[in-house]
């Protein structure tokens, strides 16, 4: 892994809490959508959308439009469209089944957030989206940063997006969670206009034998406060994160700022 | 990139089950003999389908028991076992927020559990290219050694939920589903799932059952055009499938088995791409005219059914399809073909224009069988 994969710039919000990492990126920049997570409507859908599509703003700064065109795009999330499945069966019981709102139903689909950022800034390299309960975020960014350095693609937007609101999300602090983890990962020359701003060192998923018979935990996702603590050092050298995902694999994630 | 070759996968002891059929050889043997295309799901599925199929489908996935510990899974599905989720909807949690809602990756660790598999487990959700992405991805887990095997398992069960869905989008034909026919008016659903291992090509795993074939190639690409409608220009389609081609010659495919939803633009689609790319003229087939549109599952089912076409060399034709649009391409129609075979295509395409395309081939110097 060494030498061949490397973060660019890592942005985030959880809530109205917004995280920036890059060389290239203001650190006092204003929060990119300061109505996302405080002021949710379980019928505002595209809230999700709306703080995904600032922050890949964000991170694409200085990305040319060609360079999107093979950029791959690797999401983690634990809920997927479970909000949008609620407001699709909504629509199905005031309607009738049959009549109910294909908009809702075009968006009850884990892929459908990650499909909108591929129209809206012209990504159209690989597009995966991971289903986890523990480590989305993580998961998708170690399975980026594996295929980068397995030369299957030059560069990928990885990271975690979820939406879910009221009391369904077993979150302590809050009623709703409304949060993006978003990176960008490509080889060290990918880009002419902005430079690295990390090295990883290490992405893998280790299996631990005969683990599958435990029981998953079911606390939030944890890995994006462990993320968001790996980069939030100015002056990082070497940092790692082992996060258990609680049902038989472990991430493991490592890098050292340039 | 480059237009290296990277080492071959293979791909071994496929399970298939729908709600008519316990195997992928019986799959295949009833589309081959001309069996009608199955009825309208009910509108409420069959108790524990989900599970039922789900687990006939990956006990002849399995490896031997001592390699099971380590041993991945990938779940492709585009919803997960809905009942559970639709039971969730339509009880006062879901309106009150009382209990944590299903989410899907329960489901790959509840299967994993039932079947003693240690290794990582993972639930990708592509929409229709959730099969092929899986194994892509299980490929991709093979060859950076991150794992030795890999069970890749898709499935997804047709209730009301998604039903109610179709509808709404006018896609579900009023007739019956004809692929790539002048009269094509829409898709019919199915349930199925299916399962494969996935190793490395040296690695044959002890007590190998049923086929054996080997993934030569893939690609994925996104049209990065529209949320539910492919593009018209197919552009992501041919640039997955020119990287399913990489190192190959596109004259070296024998036949290709594609997504052939039955839907207007779908099908459009695909006929571009083949006209674009290959100069030769393919057998194309397609099987959702007998199974349905098995979404999640669709990917893997047919890619069982590739293998059962390599082994026999045959090319069952595409139920439905009486009078092509595109008379020029080679559609089999009618009655099944034999052709001498060694490479076939693989493609789907999904809602958020997700693309996928794989080369499936002969393993060298093996025989495909291993019963």
């Amino acid at each position: 892994m060494t030498d061949t994969v490397y973060m660019y710039a890592l942005v985030g919000q959880s809530g109205t809490k917004p995280v920036y990492c890059a060389r290239h990126m203001s650190a006092d920049a204003p929060p990119p959508d300061d109505r996302a997570g405080s002021n949710l409507s379980s019928r505002e859908i595209n809230a999700i959308t709306a703080q995904s599509h600032k922050l890949t703003t964000l991170l694409l700064q200085g990305v040319s439009a060609a360079q999107r065109e093979t950029m791959g795009l690797f999401i983690g999330t634990r809920y997927g469209s479970l909000e949008d499945d609620r407001i699709f069966h909504a629509s199905r019981v005031a309607d009738g089944g049959r009549f109910a709102s294909p908009a809702a139903f075009r968006r009850t689909l884990p892929s459908t957030v990650p499909a909108e950022l591929t129209i809206a800034f012209g990504l159209r390299g690989p597009l995966i989206t991971f289903a986890d309960r523990q480590t989305p975020g993580m998961l998708a960014i170690i399975r980026a940063a594996q295929w980068i350095a397995g030369g299957r693609m030059n560069s990928a937007i990885a990271g975690s997006l979820d939406f879910i609101t009221t009391d369904h999300a077993d979150s302590p602090d809050s009623s709703s969670v409304c949060r993006t983890l978003l990176c960008l990962l490509a080889t060290r020359d990918a880009f002419s206009e902005i430079q690295p701003w990390a090295k990883i060192m290490l992405a893998e998923i280790s299996s631990s034998c005969g683990s599958s018979s435990q029981d998953v935990a079911q606390s939030d996702a944890a890995d994006f406060p462990a993320i968001v603590r790996l980069t939030s050092t100015s002056k990082l050298s070497t940092r790692r994160i082992d996060q258990d995902g609680g049902n038989g694999h472990t991430c493991r994630l490592e890098i050292q700022a340039l | 990139m480059t237009a290296q070759r990277y080492p071959t996968v293979r791909l071994s002891s496929f399970g298939a089950a729908t709600p008519r059929h316990s195997s992928a050889e019986r799959i295949f043997s009833a589309w081959l003999s001309g069996e009608a295309a199955p009825p309208v799901p009910p509108r409420r599925s069959e108790e524990n389908l989900w599970d039922t199929l789900t687990t006939q489908a990956i006990t002849a996935a399995l490896p031997p028991p001592e390699d099971r510990d380590h041993c991945g899974l990938i779940l492709a599905t585009t919803k997960g076992d809905m009942q559970r989720v639709e039971a969730w909807l339509n009880s006062n949690s879901a309106e009150h927020g009382a209990s944590i809602p299903p989410q899907l990756s329960d489901n790959v660790h509840a299967l994993a559990r039932r079947f003693g598999l240690g290794g990582p487990q993972m639930v990708i959700s592509t929409a229709c290219s959730s099969g092929l992405t899986a194994i892509i991805e299980a490929a991709m887990m093979i060859e950076s050694r991150a794992v030795k095997q890999m069970v890749v398992c898709a499935a997804d069960v047709a209730g009301e939920f998604i039903q109610d869905g179709f509808y709404a989008l006018k896609a579900i034909t009023r007739t019956q589903c004809r692929p790539f026919d002048r009269q094509r008016d829409g898709l019919a659903l199915g349930s199925a799932a299916a399962a494969c291992l996935v190793t490395s090509s040296e690695h044959r795993p002890p007590g190998m059952r049923g086929l054996s074939i080997a993934l030569e190639g893939w690609g994925m690409s996104c049209d990065a055009k529209h949320l539910t409608a492919p593009d018209w220009e197919a552009s992501g389609l041919i640039r997955a499938i020119y990287q399913a081609l990489t190192g190959l010659d596109p004259g070296g495919i024998d036949a290709v088995m594609l997504h052939g939803t039955g839907t207007a633009y779908n099908d459009a689609m695909e006929a571009r791409a083949v006209r674009q790319i290959f100069n030769h003229r393919p057998y194309l087939t397609a099987a959702k005219g007998f199974l349905g549109h098995t979404l999640g599952a669709s990917g893997v089912i047919e890619i069982a059914l590739v293998a059962w076409m390599l082994h026999r060399q045959v090319v069952p034709a595409i139920t439905g399809l009486e009078d092509p649009q595109w008379p020029e391409l080679n559609f089999v129609r009618a009655c099944p073909t034999a052709a001498p075979m060694k490479r076939i295509l693989k493609t789907a395409s999904g809602f958020g224009g997700l693309n996928a395309a794989i080369v499936l081939g002969i393993l060298n110097g093996e025989s495909i069988s291993h019963d």
